[in-house]
């Protein structure tokens, strides 16, 4: 490893050579990307798949969804390519992105569940599935399985204030709900994760 | 203290939310009841496994050809309204701007010392911990900022550099305890999330200055 000179004179933010090629290999991905190259943001594509599917699938507790959400997270990446400015990994970049797709499409399914639900009682969505428990000895307990069975409002608040670490604030700006909103929503989330937890 | 007001602060709690007379009364607390002790030890395990879910998860099937199949009608609202040359250039020169930001920010003197800032296992040992792994992330990006921030810091006053100074050295000086603390208990998952939530701090501060030197 290489550090960096402010390493050298003990300021130290260790920046690896392998971190240098990486970042400038992606720079010049998104250079040719933004100049309209579709191989190069097929590989940008391919190098953040994973991190944005990871997240979307969280925030939406289904796969067929989460693999829509990720494909529009890639488009309106497409989109808006020309705003970013390399001032932070693209990762960086998509992920708030990423975040704002997945609210979205929460705001407009509350929108078409609203439509068709004929009671207010919500207390169906407070019982958690059934024991989730990982065949793996590294977990006895399956979180994104857990996470799945969150009612939507509560499971997007827990991802992104215990995953992904967004403050109370920052939530309900982006979702639109006071701060006390949000914070009952993880105090319910973490309510029910526990319970699964024990089984 | 009853049983139930600690419950209504838990949260608070174990999210480092509380101010320290509430702090201190909850530790008592805490200390003193195994019912409760027993609540916040199954909320930061919850929460340890959230902290540990990996960063990625590969969809079960090929997505870009339903992506690129939508390009053409996405039609890009852009078009390169800056020249980037160098700019990869740049980014690859971003340590020797770190160094500048560094000095600048923590003054003749003021600079952290070696231990406050490097990772106290050489990479070899830390490429196959997540931890470190999570670690050399926020290093990055705390970097990235860095970097951008010095390209900004003619618009900032010299009060705002000082105060971003004295919050950089406090935060330093909190990552280094906790790294002292998991050196002797490395599993520890509250002490895992309180290194992973000051490096998330340390990235926030930066951010604040960085859109305050834009406004």
């Amino acid at each position: 490893m290489t550090q960096c000179p402010a390493a050298a004179h003990g300021g130290a933010i260790p920046v690896t050579s392998v971190d240098e090629q990486r970042w400038s290999r992606e720079a010049e991905l998104v250079r040719r990307a933004q100049a309209g190259d579709r191989v190069a943001f097929e590989q940008l594509y391919r190098d953040n798949v994973g991190r944005v599917y990871a997240l979307c699938y969280r925030m939406a507790g289904a796969a067929d969804l989460a693999e829509e959400l990720a494909q529009d997270v890639f488009v309106r990446a497409w989109q808006k390519l020309g705003s970013f400015r390399g001032e932070s990994a693209f990762s960086s970049w998509l992920h708030p992105l990423t975040v704002n797709v997945a609210l979205s499409e929460r705001r407009a399914r509350r929108r078409r569940v609203a439509r068709v639900m004929t009671t207010d009682d919500l207390t169906e969505f407070e019982r958690p599935g059934p024991p989730t428990r990982s065949d793996g000895p590294e977990a006895g307990f399956d979180l994104e399985r857990a996470l799945a069975t969150l009612p939507p409002g509560a499971r997007a608040v827990f991802v992104l204030h215990d995953v992904e670490g967004y403050k109370h604030a920052e939530i309900a700006e982006r979702t639109g709900v006071a701060t006390g909103t949000s914070k009952a929503q993880l105090h319910r989330a973490r309510r029910l994760l526990r319970e699964a937890l024990k089984r | 203290m009853t049983c139930n007001e600690a419950r209504d602060r838990m949260d608070d709690y174990v999210d480092g939310a509380l101010d320290e007379a509430a702090f201190q009364e909850m530790e008592l607390h805490v200390a003193s009841c195994a019912e409760c002790r027993t609540e916040e030890r199954a909320l930061r395990a919850l929460l340890a496994y959230a902290a540990a879910l990996p960063a990625e998860r590969m969809p079960s099937r090929d997505l870009w050809p339903g992506i690129d199949a939508r390009l053409d009608e996405a039609r890009p609202a852009w078009r390169r309204p800056w020249a980037l040359a160098g700019w990869g250039a740049g980014l690859a020169a971003a340590a020797g701007v770190v160094l500048a930001l560094a000095a600048a920010l923590h003054g003749p003197g003021g600079r952290p010392s070696p231990s406050t800032e490097r990772s106290p296992t050489p990479a070899a040992q830390r490429s196959e911990d997540p931890v470190a792994g999570a670690e050399r992330e926020y290093a990055r990006a705390a970097a990235e900022l860095m970097a951008a921030l010095e390209q900004q810091r003619d618009r900032l006053p010299p009060e705002t550099l000082a105060s971003v100074a004295k919050d950089m050295r406090s935060i330093d000086a909190a990552l280094a305890d906790v790294r002292r603390a998991l050196a002797t208990d490395p599993a520890n998952p509250g002490l895992n999330h309180l290194l992973t939530s000051t490096h998330q701090r340390k990235v926030e501060v930066l951010q604040q200055v960085l859109k305050l030197s834009r406004t």
